[in-house]
């Protein structure tokens, strides 16, 4: 008996020893395919030691032959291996269920999983970017997104388009969202129409530049938890988009080529097609040399002149064409053992629906990744972009065309454009022929830009890395224009030429450390500082010349008066910024943030601030056990609190320089005499502007992840926003002011909703539903600053007033009784126009919603988006203008009698008379009231429908082609407007604020796309 | 030992990273606008601005349509139809008058009288009040001691115009005063479109204001026409001895340097011609001033556009602005109007005055030969010859108590051809008698104009309730 104890005494000590002898065990981690798996987690089970794998997957770690290794990867599921013998291990891990261990790419580049996020992000696919066939990436996140709006300005080619995220958090400043390309900001901004947008149109925004074939995903950070670390740019949100990687197998490059070409035909507003030039009723024959602006003459299918009938024309549609669309890419990539690369070329070219405007974009990205040491990896990126935009002016200046087609008369006929003596044929004084400005004016917008980024990545720990990030955007925008001799109404009648040329130079530097550890089992701590140095520059140079000697010679040579001026920006930001995660059990999540933010263009005294966020996420689903339930598997709670301080003016806005204007017609230097003017915006000291958040959500999953429902609540408010041009009284000898001017806020609601109906070996249907209410209120502006303005002219115009949303319409109106809001009218039975100013109408929508669906039926798929949008009017300035020249199609009905409902004002009895709708009452009534041009500007809208076809693989066998893909693909098509004018998705300001604001622009057009994909 | 270092080393680099930081921020000064300039760069765009922008601009227009000069080819309603909103005064208010004229003259007028550069002072000083005259004259009660001090008041209250008048009268006395100080180096010459820095002709200028300023208030409550036109006749006794001295901003007339009247009748101005009223008149009276100031239609006859008339499909028959006072000749396509002067007081004016104060003083026949002097003065300065001048003159009836007003008047509106003046006289004297125009918005002549949309939107004040075009400014009583 003792024996046996002693022996087994010896046996335990003996197996003790061999346990408690660990050995050193190396092991190589990839995933299902072959390809290695970088930092996976190889801890020891029931101890705190562990081990992450390097860049190429291999690891270390001591243990003993007892011990259970468990290896973990963002991403994938966790393996359980027995050591035992082994002392090589090669560990595939299985790719987990995508939905649950999704991960995005937050701030910084940081990958994180979305299910232990403590903030609302919404991720869209690069596929579903290419799938929508933009030429404006902007535009192919529309719909797509909740709490996202993104508005379309024109059908131009170039058009630029808006995007906001949870609404306008700044007053006059720039809304729209921050883009970020693999960690580095990017610029976003137009170059804008140096005669200003009302009278000319937009130009195109920078966002445009970017190739949607090179993009691997779009993840949209909504709130300021999200982007506070990010900085001052980041408090409208930000769309952080991480370019694709070099894939396929080990060795060989994989090639894929994409060709599409769409037809784009316009989307017309219209018009009547009943009546002839004239005034009265009295024909005026603009075909032989008599003048008359409007089209209030006789009706067209009785006329005749000498004896010949006047022949009806549909100048609208006989000026517009259909217009094409070819896009090419071909990319290759690759990956060895060391190293991945991605190479792309596209090319894009649009012709217009206006004749002579087109964009034509050329593509080229390339990105490299290699290790160069077992834990240093470097990867450079190289993006260049050229595009070319030839156009015509858009708005009402005189040399813009659509200001003269849409108000010509059916019985006019444009043609021959010019005379034998060289002078226009025009129907009307003070306007041109809009086919002598299509063959004697132009825009031509270029611009150049290069990308390059940097990436440095260095584990001197396996739980420390380094990041080193260096990136440049530069580009140089061009802009010429021309008129020639013989323009009517323009700044000189002999033609001008000028050239603007602007250099941009945005430098944006991060050094940051991470450092990720496991505190025991249950705790994980991730710790990130660093610093961020952004510098941007740019110059501008403008040459404009007047009165051109030599007709059609466009250079400012041939001009007889020269003027120029050059301008030099420089703006530079200092941050440093930390974050910690801490994570337990995987289920609850911690997370704070703090930046310390310094700018040049603030108050010296102010030029410092502070801000920061806390969070937390909780996943109640955990500790219930319910992961594997059938019907509810996953709920997240999730709230935040956030502030991030802006700074978001223009540099050298602390002082009152002189500026060299011109004075009218008269440009400085007169006869050799020099002027300046005090500039008429008064600078007060200026201060950082905050916004701050509170965000709570609910995240859900339901039937395994079948269906998906994320809530989220946000209160966002905007402080001391920082407003350049606020208007001030003029009599204070200033007409606006740069000032810290008020406070906004926006509330809101975004539901996400996703479902796969059906899931099946062969069909596959995805389904996803996105709703935004947001409540918007500008809640007070500084004292002195009864309002501000973002567009059009004093009246009508589209403005902040405090107590009021966001994007007041205001201007003359009708009479109406302040109790019932009846029109009053006078004794004749009509409405009478007030003699004061007022609010009528509101450019914010009351809330939008969206829905995506992907079918794949084996090789058959099919998807689309559908976009609504509820409220938010337009101002339809075409129709201020038209309806007293007798064109749009409501005045078709002129002579019918109509009983206005409304009160008389003198009797105060409810009107009975019924009256004409005739001349007089569009020309002295109907156009005079801009509440007449105020319409609803509700859209349902199918954004994208795309069938595609994906040739099998047995179809394909024994050539060198490994996929093949064709698609057909319709966008932007109306299904719904009550907007009488063309697309009520339109804007005169570009991306810039006050939209809303339809000004004689390019109809925007559906388009109809056939594609072809192939990879090799 | 190993903490201390690491504590020094970041201490050390924080505080580097702070001073560093700070350099590496500061900048923000601007280097594409001077923050500071000499009073001669602000002189000339502000004569020009009260040239191109103010008298020869909206003001000018509107004013030479409702008193019937000019008319406008477009289809009513429109500014020639007495349509005139808020939004329409609106640039003239918010840009031209406040802060590119008063407050670029208000930063000019106190370096000057900082550094003693005693003749900007004055120039200064008289455009001011210029200015403030035709600002006072179309909206009556406007800011005034309140208004220029951004830092002070941001809602300026509004002064009454009798305050103003006298603020105006004052303004020029201190003109007047830095003209008697002693010359200074630093001078006004070619950077001075209107004298060339010449301060004699300025101080008779001054004289001319005066009087025609005293003379605007002779039916405002409390003031009488004959102690009006003492103050008047007192200040002529320095006025302009002749055409030479006539105050005008000079125009090159090369490209984008072009007289406003220039601008104002090219085609993209819609068709600015001459109206019938203006042109019958002149017809009738065998006035040789008719082919200086016109030029005949299509037709190849004098035809003036009935105002406010329905737009005429052929607008060439009618007579264009000729050259001297610096229209655009449609039918020949003739340019070289674009150097001509807007004039912003004339010698011919100026007897005008004369003849009306003497007329109030001393009667008819005392003003006879004054009238007949000052009508002579405007022919001289079109270049009507002697003996066209003297039998248009002859032709004229004689002055008489009853007639004298009408008659001086009327002859002054020819005289001022284009200038806003005649508005003011119209208002004041009733003359000349003008029927209301067709198709008329409102079925009144204005009387002054609304307040501008900014102007009521950010400074809401009590003067401007239950304000319209009918309401009387103070000086234009009943």
């Amino acid at each position: 008996m003792r024996k046996s104890l002693m022996l087994l005494g010896i046996l335990v000590c003996c197996s003790m020893l061999v346990f408690a002898q660990t050995k050193e065990i190396t092991g190589k981690v990839t995933d299902s395919k072959g390809t290695p798996i970088p930092g996976v987690t190889v801890k020891i089970k029931g101890l705190k030691s562990g081990t992450s794998a390097d860049a190429d997957g291999t690891f270390k770690i001591n243990a003993s032959p007892s011990a259970t290794l468990i290896i973990s990867g963002v991403g994938f599921e966790p393996k359980e291996v027995r050591v035992g013998n082994l002392e090589n291990l090669s560990i595939s891990l299985r790719q987990s269920d995508a939905s649950l261990s999704e991960v995005v790419v937050t701030a910084l580049g940081i990958k994180r999983e979305k299910r232990l996020l403590t903030y609302a992000t919404q991720e869209v696919k690069g596929t579903s970017l290419v799938e929508a066939k933009q030429n404006n990436l902007v535009n192919a996140l529309a719909g797509k997104v909740a709490g996202v709006q993104v508005t379309n300005s024109s059908g131009m080619p170039g058009s630029s388009a808006q995007i906001t995220i949870r609404g306008n958090s700044t007053l006059v400043g720039d809304n729209t969202a921050l883009f970020v390309i693999d960690g580095i900001p990017m610029d976003n901004g137009e170059a804008g129409n140096p005669d200003g947008s009302l009278g000319a149109g937009g130009t195109t925004n920078r966002g445009s530049d970017i190739d949607p074939n090179i993009i691997e995903s779009i993840n949209v950070l909504k709130g300021g938890a999200a982007t506070a670390l990010y900085g001052s740019r980041a408090s409208k949100g930000a769309i952080i988009i991480t370019t694709k990687n070099g894939a396929g197998k080990n060795g060989k490059p994989s090639i894929a080529f994409s060709s599409s070409y769409s037809f784009e035909n316009p989307i017309l507003p219209k018009f009547q097609h009943k009546y002839a030039q004239g005034s009265g009723g009295v024909y005026v024959d603009g075909n032989n040399g008599q003048l008359g602006s409007a089209s209030w003459g006789p009706l067209i299918d009785t006329l005749k002149v000498n004896g010949v009938s006047v022949q009806k024309r549909d100048n609208v549609k006989d000026y517009f064409k259909t217009g094409h669309t070819t896009d090419n890419n071909v990319t290759v990539s690759g990956t060895t053992e060391k190293s991945n690369y991605v190479v792309s070329y596209s090319y894009l070219k649009t012709d217009g629906t206006e004749p002579n405007t087109s964009y034509s974009r050329h593509a080229f990205f390339g990105k490299f990744t290699t290790k160069l040491l077992s834990n240093l990896t470097l990867t450079t990126q190289f993006n260049y972009i050229h595009s070319d935009n030839p156009r015509l002016l858009e708005g009402n200046s005189l040399a813009s065309p659509l200001w003269t087609i849409y108000a010509a008369p059916i019985s006019w006929n444009p043609f021959p454009y010019v005379h034998p003596d060289g002078s226009q044929q025009v129907y009307r004084a003070a306007r041109n022929n809009p086919y002598w400005l299509v063959n004697n004016t132009g825009l031509d917008e270029k611009n150049d830009r290069i990308i390059p980024v940097i990436n440095l990545t260095y584990s001197p720990l396996s739980w420390l890395s380094i990041t080193e990030r260096f990136g440049a955007d530069m580009f140089v925008n061009n802009l010429n224009y021309h008129e020639n001799i013989g323009i009517i109404g323009s700044t000189s009648t002999d033609g001008r030429v000028y050239t603007r040329e602007n250099q941009t130079q945005n430098f944006n530097h991060d050094l940051f450390l991470e450092a990720r550890k496991n505190l025991g089992d249950k705790f994980f701590l991730d710790v990130i500082a660093g610093n961020n140095v952004v510098s941007d520059y740019n110059n501008s140079s403008f040459v404009s010349g007047v009165a051109l000697a030599i007709p059609g010679f466009y250079n400012v040579s041939n001009a007889s008066n020269v003027s120029a001026s050059y301008n030099y920006y420089k703006q530079r930001k200092v941050g440093f910024y930390a974050q910690a995660t801490l994570e337990y059990m995987k289920m609850l999540t911690l997370n704070f943030t703090g930046r310390y933010d310094g700018s040049s263009v603030l108050s010296q005294d102010k030029q410092f601030y502070p801000y920061g966020s806390a969070s937390a996420g909780f996943i109640f689903t955990e500790p219930l056990g319910m992961a594997n339930n059938p019907i509810f598997n996953f709920g997240k709670l999730r709230v935040s609190y956030s502030a991030v301080g802006g700074d978001n003016v223009p540099p050298y806005s602390l002082s009152n320089p002189y500026l060299h204007n011109s004075v009218g017609n008269i440009v400085f230097p007169v006869n050799g005499q020099n002027g300046f003017q005090l500039t008429s915006t008064y600078a007060y000291p200026l201060k950082n502007e905050s916004v701050n958040e509170f965000e709570a959500g609910l995240e859900t999953k339901f039937f395994q992840n079948r269906v998906s429902l994320d809530l989220t609540y946000f209160d966002k408010k905007s402080k001391d926003l920082l407003t350049p041009g606020s208007p001030l009284p003029p009599t204070t000898g200033f007409s606006s002011a740069n000032i810290n001017a008020g406070d906004m806020t926006n509330k809101g609601v975004e539901i996400v909703l996703g479902l796969t109906p059906i899931r099946t070996k062969d069909f596959t249907w995805d389904l996803g539903f996105n709703f935004t209410k947001i409540k918007n209120q500008v809640i007070r502006l500084a004292p002195g600053i009864p309002y501000l303005q973002f567009a059009g002219f004093t009246n009508p115009g589209i403005f902040a007033f405090p107590g009021k949303p966001y994007g007041v319409i205001y201007g003359s109106h009708f009479l109406r009784d302040s109790a019932t809001n009846k029109l009053l009218l006078n004794d004749n039975a009509y409405p009478q126009v007030a003699n004061d100013l007022a609010p009528i109408g509101n450019v914010t929508p009351k809330w939008i919603a969206g829905l995506t669906s992907t079918l794949t039926y084996k090789a058959f798929s099919f998807s689309f988006v559908l976009d609504y949008k509820h409220g938010g009017d337009i101002l339809n300035l075409d129709n201020h203008y038209l309806l007293f020249y007798g064109t749009p199609k409501v005045t078709e009905n002129r002579g019918t009698m109509k009983v206005f409902d409304g009160i008389i004002q003198s009797t105060g009895k409810q009107n009975t008379q019924a009256v004409a709708l005739n001349q007089n009452y569009y020309q002295n009534i109907s156009s005079i009231a801009d509440e007449s041009s105020v319409e609803d500007g509700s859209y349902f809208k199918l954004r994208q429908a795309s069938l595609g076809y994906n040739f099998s693989s047995s179809l394909l066998k024994g050539t060198i082609v490994k996929g093949l893909t064709l698609t057909v693909t319709g966008t932007n098509f109306i299904l719904w407007k009550k907007y009488t004018g063309s697309d009520p998705e339109v804007s005169l300001n570009g991306s810039g604020n006050g939209q809303g604001f339809a000004n004689f622009m390019v109809p925007s057009n559906h388009n109809i796309i056939i594609g072809l994909r192939a990879s090799f | 030992m190993k903490k201390n270092k690491i504590t020094f080393i970041i201490v050390a680099a924080t505080i580097l990273a702070g001073t560093g930081c700070k350099k590496f921020l500061d900048v923000n000064k601007n280097p594409n606008n001077p923050t500071s300039v000499s009073e001669s760069l602000i002189l000339t765009p502000v004569e020009v601005t009260t040239g191109t922008q103010v008298v020869g601009g909206f003001y000018g227009t509107t004013s030479a349509y409702w008193m019937q000069q000019l008319s406008l080819n477009q289809p009513p309603p429109n500014e020639e139809t007495y349509r005139i909103l808020p939004v329409d005064v609106d640039n003239t208010w918010s840009f031209y008058l406040y802060p590119n004229t008063f407050e670029n003259l208000d930063v000019m007028i106190n370096q000057a009288e900082a550094a003693g550069h005693n003749q900007y002072a004055a120039i200064g000083k008289t455009i001011f009040a210029y200015n403030l005259a035709i600002t006072t004259d179309l909206w009556g009660s406007v800011p005034f001691s309140q208004a220029l001090q951004v830092t002070k008041y941001v809602a300026p209250k509004y002064d009454n115009q009798e305050a103003i008048y006298q603020g105006i009268q004052n303004m020029l006395d201190s003109a007047l005063y830095y003209i008697g100080q002693p010359t200074s180096a630093v001078a006004p010459g070619s950077d001075d479109f209107i004298y060339n820095g010449d301060m004699g002709q300025w101080k008779k200028f001054i004289y001319v204001l005066k009087a025609r300023y005293y003379l605007r208030l002779t039916k405002a409550p409390g003031h009488t026409a004959a102690l009006q036109a003492d103050s008047a006749l007192a200040a002529l006794q320095t006025g302009f001895g002749a055409n030479k001295d006539n105050a005008a901003v000079h125009y090159f007339g090369s490209a984008q340097a072009e007289t406003p009247w220039y601008e104002n009748t090219l085609p993209g101005a819609g068709g600015v011609v001459l109206a019938k009223s203006f042109i019958d008149s002149l017809i009738s009276r065998n006035d040789p001033r008719l082919p200086i100031l016109a030029d005949t239609g299509a037709n190849g006859d004098y035809e003036g556009r009935p105002s406010g008339a329905d737009a005429s499909p052929d607008p060439t028959v009618f007579s264009s602005v000729n050259t001297f006072y610096g229209g655009y000749l449609p039918l020949e396509n003739i340019t070289t109007g674009t150097a001509a002067p807007l004039y912003l007081t004339t010698y011919a004016e100026q007897l005008f005055i004369q003849a009306e104060a003497t007329f109030y003083k001393s009667g008819a026949a005392a003003a006879q030969p004054i009238y007949q002097a000052a009508i002579g003065a405007h022919m001289d300065m079109l270049g009507i010859s002697t003996t066209a001048k003297a039998v248009y003159i002859a032709s004229r009836p004689l002055l008489t108590a009853t007639n004298a007003i009408q008659q001086i008047i009327t002859e002054k509106y020819v005289a001022d051809f284009l200038s806003p003046e005649t508005y003011n006289d119209w208002r004041r004297t009733g003359f000349p008698s003008l029927t209301l125009a067709q198709n008329a918005y409102v079925n009144y002549i204005p009387r002054r104009w609304p307040y501008s949309s900014t102007e009521i939107l950010s400074n809401p004040q009590p003067e401007q309730q239950g304000v319209t075009t009918a309401s009387r400014v103070w000086w234009d009583a009943q």
